[in-house]
């Protein structure tokens, strides 16, 4: 096998290891701020993949993306679920690139 | 499977995460191209889809060995790349009941997208979890595959504004849960901080350390009367 191959299942070995690992650890029997910690972990994760992938390449475009993600909030609010919000909001900022908007 | 208690909610994972198959198929495909790009042959590009299945760390593996980086510094940085995942095994387990085989499948299948929407939608069901996994991973490498043969004449996803679909799919996840005024603090200095973060580090340790400092807040506010998280 060449150096990449290695490097290649060493990489894999630690992505695997690192989320087996936390799927072992004794989670369940956390208390007090460790448990605390974990619950707020969620809502942390997803507004910092949202806040590190809105921002767009400008001012425009990401007044655009911005609206966007609005809308997807609002339907996500009121209909529930993934798809719905996603589709909204992706129609919006895709239709507002495709008449030169953004 | 279907109707067994053990695999309850396969499908239902399966499908709950067909809205981001969108994004998805164009970001391996882009991948795909990258990997070519930086001297990669397909059969390593693929290994790569196969056996890491980690979006952003093989991305940035390809950009390091385009920059001539050693293998040391491309193990390292998938470690801290993924060192999140390891906050998210931790969720998973404290709500849903993972033993043997299904243990080592799920954490195999674990990305930012399968913790989102079996936070949302599959707490408890550890076959969802197994479901939503796999339909990421099948897409991603059916897309890898699909990239490495059609190199060229394949546009560049940012290019075409579908890099929104993830920030967008995290948002229509994060809204529900979001419902009082200690998650919206967490939310905000999550945001915040990654968003100031991302301009200083590596995207992986930006969010990984975000993270840790709204959920380590969160904990902190909540000592006091409880609010649902």
């Amino acid at each position: 096998m060449t150096t990449l191959t290695w490097t290649i299942l060493a990489m894999a070995a630690v992505t695997f290891g690192v989320r087996l690992w936390g799927l072992t650890l004794p989670g369940t029997r956390l208390r007090g701020i460790g448990r605390r910690f974990l619950d707020h972990v969620p809502v942390a994760v997803f507004a910092a993949l949202v806040a590190g992938g809105l921002p767009g390449s400008d001012a425009v475009d990401g007044a655009w993306r911005f609206a966007a993600a609005v809308v997807t909030a609002l339907v996500a609010v009121r209909a529930g679920g993934l798809g719905p919000g996603l589709l909204l909001g992706l129609v919006l900022y895709l239709g507002a690139r495709a008449l030169g908007w953004a | 499977m279907a109707g067994s208690p053990a695999s309850a909610g396969f499908g239902a994972g399966f499908r709950a995460m067909l809205p981001l198959w969108i994004g998805v198929v164009p970001f391996a495909a882009a991948y795909a191209v990258s990997a070519r790009a930086a001297g990669l042959d397909p059969l390593h590009a693929q290994l790569m889809s196969l056996l890491v299945f980690a979006g952003g760390a093989q991305f940035a593996a390809v950009g390091l060995i385009a920059a001539g980086a050693g293998p040391w510094t491309l193990i390292s940085t998938t470690f801290l790349l993924n060192l999140r995942h390891l906050l998210y095994g931790m969720v998973v387990a404290r709500t849903t009941e993972l033993r043997g085989a299904r243990r080592l499948l799920a954490a195999h299948l674990l990305t930012d997208e399968a913790f989102g929407v079996h936070v949302a939608h599959g707490r408890g069901r550890p076959a969802f979890l197994v479901g939503a996994g796999l339909s990421l991973f099948v897409i991603w490498n059916a897309a890898t595959l699909a990239g490495l043969v059609l190199a060229r004449s394949l546009p560049d996803p940012q290019a075409i504004g579908l890099d929104i679909v993830f920030p967008l799919a995290f948002l229509a996840l994060l809204v529900p849960l979001v419902r009082g005024g200690r998650t919206l603090l967490v939310a905000s200095v999550a945001g915040l901080g990654a968003w100031g973060l991302g301009a200083v580090l590596e995207p992986g340790a930006a969010l990984l350390l975000a993270t840790v400092v709204a959920a380590g807040l969160g904990a902190v506010a909540s000592a006091g009367p409880r609010e649902a998280p």
